[in-house]
């Protein structure tokens, strides 16, 4: 298996929420969300839009968060790529937070920073939980290569950068 | 080579080892930062009054590891205030004795005394926070909970302070006795312990020395273990509490990331 990663259809959200509530749900974290949707208005007024986009890590191949840990707590898995912390190594120094060009990891009620680890405890053959809740298949994961003629059917693009995420993305 | 000359070798040994272990795992990593995403903070947003609040919270009172439990609270209370404390003190001696008689410290006159005081309070403050929390280390090996626990940092700087203990105890065993020393509190009462021992040459020495070179190798370690936590976390935590920067990056990252391809800059 190569890189996993999504797809996030931003025209196709609706910022129902329900796969940062799935996420926390099926992850036991509580009030730390793990994928929150953020939410932008553009255009100036008569030509305003509201547009959602679901915030998860993106598991970058060249993640900053990784740099940026000053004890090392964060690896990447070499079987899927997916970028993980050590829980016990951390020590809740937020660095990877402004680190991470997305600002993704979230530092929990009890001083450790945490982050999707994209349901690693998931059975086997499971849609991911914010993905399998979706009312509008906004999100699907999956192996980049296996994933990537979905994204061209939508009209994705993978977004650039020098920490290479690994996201398609349709705007 | 003499024992001194190894000693005045390895000191600023150590303690360059402190200062390039921050270098390579702290500065180099917010260098890290500033490259990655140093053009989405808004560092002019800075809030004062949310600094000032987030420090009393994450490094004064540490409420996080309050929400662990009492016993991780207090045990970590102790040995950071224990430590910051006896730091201070630490530097304050060395510099009041260097540049001031030593004499009246070291023989016990009125005017030094909160020195005695501080110092040894705050060791034994951070001996208890050491002994508690590697005897509560030894009953969680093997659990999940170990995965926590730093062990070898907390023995290591336990391995300091008992040290310091008993070479303080030597040095006053080895001084006439004098009330005022009342004041070292475990330094005394382990003194007045040993006194028929006395005098401790030798011995004196070589838990002087040990300490001194465990003190130093302790900073060296600072950079180089999870305890660099002690300059990370905070520094981390009082900018992780500006909502308003906090905010404004992930707004930067949305509009960079709605913008089409042929508009980005």
């Amino acid at each position: 298996m190569g890189q996993t990663g999504w797809i996030f259809d931003i025209n196709r959200c609706i910022g129902c929420h329900a796969c940062t509530i799935a996420c926390a749900t099926w992850n036991g974290t509580d009030s730390v969300f793990w994928r929150p949707v953020a939410r932008i208005e553009q255009g100036t007024y008569p030509d305003v839009v509201i547009r959602n986009l679901s915030m998860p890590c993106r598991h970058c191949a060249d993640a900053p968060c990784m740099q940026a840990c000053p004890v090392k707590a964060r690896s990447e898995r070499a079987s899927d790529g997916v970028v993980l912390v050590d829980q016990g190594t951390c020590v809740g120094g937020t660095l990877c937070f402004w680190a991470c060009p997305f600002g993704v990891p979230k530092i929990g009620p009890e001083g450790k920073m945490s982050k999707c680890t994209y349901c690693d405890n998931r059975p086997d053959g499971l849609p991911r939980a914010c993905e399998e809740v979706c009312p509008t298949k906004a999100i699907v994961s999956g192996d980049l290569e296996a994933i990537e003629p979905i994204a061209r059917q939508r009209g994705a693009e993978r977004v650039g950068g020098p920490a290479r995420p690994a996201l398609f993305l349709v705007r | 080579m003499t024992r001194m000359t190894l000693f005045w070798i390895l000191i600023p040994l150590f303690i360059g080892a402190l200062f390039v272990g921050l270098y390579r795992n702290l500065f180099v990593k917010l260098g890290v930062i500033l490259g990655a995403s140093g053009r989405f903070i808004p560092f002019q947003s800075l809030d004062a009054a949310a600094l000032g609040r987030a420090y009393a919270d994450e490094v004064v009172v540490q409420r996080r590891i309050r929400l662990r439990g009492r016993l991780p609270w207090a045990r970590h209370m102790l040995i950071s205030w224990g430590f910051s404390v006896l730091f201070v003190f630490d530097v304050l001696t060395a510099l009041l004795t260097k540049y001031l008689p030593s004499e009246p410290f070291m023989a016990g006159n009125g005017g030094w005394l909160f020195l005695k005081f501080g110092l040894n309070l705050s060791g034994m403050v951070l001996l208890v926070g050491l002994v508690v929390a590697l005897g509560r280390g030894a009953k969680a090996a093997g659990t999940e909970e170990a995965r926590f626990n730093d062990m070898p940092g907390a023995a290591f700087l336990l391995a300091v302070v008992v040290t310091w203990f008993i070479a303080v105890a030597m040095h006053f065993a080895n001084l006439r006795p004098d009330p005022s020393r009342g004041w070292a509190l475990l330094g005394h009462w382990l003194g007045e312990a040993i006194r028929g021992g006395a005098p401790y040459g030798a011995a004196y020495s070589f838990f002087w020395i040990s300490h001194a070179l465990l003190a130093s190798a302790f900073l060296a370690y600072l950079g180089w273990s999870r305890m660099i936590h002690i300059f990370a976390a905070p520094l981390g935590r009082i900018f992780y509490h500006q909502p308003a920067i906090r905010d404004a990056k992930v707004r930067g990252v949305m509009e960079g990331l709605l913008r089409p391809r042929g508009g980005r800059s």
